[in-house]
This record gives C-alpha cells, structure tokens and sequence, in this order.
C-alpha cells in the first residue's frame, strides 16, 4: 500500500511532463541527434517509448529515399510493423533485440527485399529462418546469431543469393544434422549461387563445413575467413580446387602454412587479390614465392 | 480592418484582428473552410486555450503577423537550435509550466512556427544533460525498475558502437 504522502508525491512530480503529449516531445527530441536521443532513453519509461517509436518513423521517412531501412533497436513486432507498411523495401538493417526464438516471418511481406542485415543484440540468439521465401534476396549478413536445425536449408532455396556473411554464429544445423545421421559431409552437396562469402568467429563450424558452404556454388569468386581456427590448408587446397572463379581471398588469423602458399601459387589462376593478416608463415611464404616468380 | 471575437475556456472574450487570429491554422480553417461568419459577432470557442495563454499567444500572433511564409526547410536546417529569434528567445522566458501551456495551446490552434520556436526551446533546455539532470529539469519521475536503467545504459553503448 502506498502511503498518501508517496502518493501526493507521485503526483506531483509526475505531473508537469504529462503535460506534454507524445507527439510534442517527438517534435523535441527530433532537435536532439545522435547521443543525446540515446540518453534520453534512460530518463524514464515513457520517454524510451517516444524515442524508440520515433526512431521506427524516422526510418520509415528515410526509406521512402533510399529504398532501405536501418534501425538501431527492434523487436519482432516493430518488424512484423515496418512489414505490413513496407512491402516493396528493398534493404532492411536492423540490430534485432528479441529474448525469445526469432523466427523472421515477417520477411514473407517482403518479397521484395534485396539486402538483409540482422544483427542481434544479445549473444547467440535463436534464429528460425524457415521456410523463407525471399526470392530476390541477393545478400544477407548475420551477426550474433544461433542458427537452429535446417535453418539454412532456405540457401539452397534462395536463387539469387549471392552474397552471405555470417558473424559470429553457431550453425546448428549443420552441426546436429551431420553428427546424428553421421554424415559424410564431403558427398553431400550443396548448390546454391553465391558469389562471395564471409565467416567470421563461427567457432562451432569443423573444417568440413566450411568447405561445405564455400564449394556450395560454382560461382562463388570472393572468400573471406576471419578468426576461424579451423580453416586449415586442406581447406585452402580444397578452395584452390574447387573454385575455379575465385578471384579474391582473404585470410585473417587462421591456421595455414606455407604449404598453401605454394598451392595458391600454381593453382588458383583467377586470384587477383589475397589478404593475409595474423597468418604469418603464410605471408613470408607467400612473398618468397612470388619474388621466386619475378 | 476586421476583427473577429475569441471565447477562451474559462469564459473570456478576446476582440482579434482578423489577420491576426489566421495565423492560427485551425481559425483559418473554421472561417475560410467550414465558413464561421465573423461578422455575426459570435465569438469561436477555443475550449481548451486559458485566456492566459491566450493573451500570451495574442502577443507573439501580433509580432510576427507579416513574417513571410516560412521557406520549406530541409532537414538539417530543421534541425538547428540556435537560430532561435532574440524577440521569440525573450518571448519564452517563461516558467516551464507556461511554456509547455503555450506549446499546448499552439498545437490545438496548429500554429507551426510557434510550436517550432517552443520545441528548440526545450531542446536547448535538455542539451548537454546527464539522464539524472533532465529529470530534474522536468520534474521526470525514474520509473525504470531497479536494474533495468543499467540494461539500457549497455544497450545504448551496444547502438553506439553499431552506429559509429
């Protein structure tokens, strides 16, 4: 029970900005940019809602120019929203704050979605793709999520899909699915058209995986492996192989040697561009050889 | 010249010139589209202005009648603060509750280029304040739950981070 006097409290201390409606402080808060709105999300409920509601809208505006949208902090329903009212966006870019399995249905409004970056807020958040149903999805880039069982079957299914970049994720999918039915990952293959991929800090995915999804495509012409311990010089061997298109590699802080360097050399013929950070047996190697080609 | 008759909410009657009272766009509206005839000497009521913030409104109306039409700004300029009038600066030196009153009042007589002038004032009144400050500046009660303003406090530097 509250004492009358917290009550009369209450009263008058929360009274004079109740003066104002929402709209008004959006029209205030729309004055103040960057950091300054990010603080006023702190000042009290209602002020957070105004800010966040405000920042939805802005994107909106913003789409109609650009034909994308970029949000610092959405949750399900504010996509499910920004769906229904925008079904021809072509880019969305949004950091997903979301506590339960994200499970992006409200991409099925969004047929005509071109690019796609979500990022979640927390660490390894469930992601179900689904059955999705993107057919001119041509990127898609996803940052801190745990991708659930066959939720990257959609790949396959996703024609133009040519670029995927994945950061910091754990493919369970891949992983269970072959662990169980003991799978002999190298038989089994996967087609898709991507023409550039990007794994970052997928610690969970084994070597076999990479090569997996990088060999999925005949196209595939730009690999980026970033902090992936695993990728090994088999895998590099087996990239140099099967990608006959590949024209741009770069390789920061895996695990291969010289022995690559001597690989790429005399077999990946398209390559006209490798990066080399942190792989430093690699790099001298690398550099030793093509002087020995001078 | 024409003048028109105000009615505000506690009973007070106002004579305005005509031109006066049009820069409200609500009166514009009820004489020119909906065809409230002046001349009847009925006064409009405007129920939700007190003849307070009325007379105020009156003055700032009286001062910028023959101000052009503003130009459509893009939305940077829009977003300035500082280029606030010194007359319209002095105008809004009020105590907080007539200010948020006149804004108030300007939104129900949808008058933009006051509400813009209030709004830039307020701004500039949360510029370069702590969470803590601003509440204190408006009388905000913290009604986060114990915990949750540190939460938001990480999230906003996790959207600062994203947005660099």
């Amino acid at each position: 029970m509250a004492t009358v006097s917290a009550l009369v409290r209450r009263m008058t201390l929360s009274e004079p900005e109740f003066h104002l409606p929402p709209e008004l402080w959006e029209l205030i808060f729309a004055h103040l940019a960057g950091k300054r709105v990010l603080v006023m999300r702190l000042v009290c409920h209602r002020w957070k809602t105004i800010v966040d509601r405000k920042r939805s809208l802005s994107a909106e505006s913003h789409s109609t120019i650009f034909g994308g949208i970029s949000l610092i902090s959405a949750s399900t329903p504010d996509l499910c929203e920004i769906a229904e009212n925008l079904p021809d966006l072509k880019q969305l870019s949004v950091v997903v704050e979301c506590q339960e399995m994200l499970e992006p249905s409200f991409l099925s409004n969004m047929k005509l979605l071109k690019i796609l970056v979500l990022r979640s807020f927390y660490v390894f958040q469930p992601l179900n793709f689904g059955p999705l149903k993107c057919p001119y999805l041509v990127e898609l880039k996803l940052q801190q999520f745990h991708l659930v069982a066959n939720s990257l079957t959609f790949l396959a299914s996703s024609k133009n899909l040519q670029k995927l970049s994945l950061n910091t994720c754990v493919l369970e999918s891949l992983l269970e699915l072959f662990t169980m039915l003991n799978f002999d990952v190298s038989t089994f293959q996967l087609t898709t058209n991507l023409e550039s991929l990007h794994l970052n800090y997928c610690e969970n995915l084994t070597h076999e995986m990479v090569n997996w999804l990088a060999t999925s495509s005949c196209r595939m012409s730009e690999v980026r492996l970033d902090h992936m311990f695993q990728v090994n010089d088999a895998t590099i061997q087996n990239l140099c192989l099967k990608l006959p298109r590949l024209k741009k590699l770069t390789l920061i802080n895996c695990s291969v040697t010289a022995a690559s360097a001597e690989y790429i050399v005399n077999h990946a013929h398209s390559m006209d561009y490798l990066d080399l950070v942190g792989c430093l047996e690699f790099h001298q190697a690398m550099v030793r050889l093509l002087k020995g080609h001078q | 010249m024409s003048t028109i008759k105000l009615e505000t909410s506690d009973g007070v009657k106002f004579t305005v010139k005509t031109q006066v009272a049009k820069c409200s766009g609500t009166i514009r509206t009820m004489l020119e589209d909906i065809g409230i005839n002046p001349q009847d000497g009925e006064a409009i009521p405007l129920s939700n202005v007190h003849s307070t913030i009325l007379q105020k409104i009156l003055v700032w109306a009286e001062h910028h009648v023959d101000d052009p039409e503003p130009p459509r700004e893009d939305a940077d300029a829009a977003k300035r603060t500082d280029d606030i009038c010194s007359w319209d600066e002095d105008f809004l030196k009020v105590d907080q509750r007539t200010l948020f009153d006149v804004m108030l009042a300007a939104n129900y007589l949808d008058m933009k280029q006051l509400i813009a002038v209030c709004c830039k004032t307020v701004a500039n009144m949360i510029k370069g304040k702590t969470a803590d400050q601003i509440r204190r500046t408006f009388n905000i009660e913290n009604d986060f739950p114990p915990g949750e303003e540190d939460k938001i406090r990480l999230r906003n530097q996790f959207c600062e981070e994203r947005s660099r």
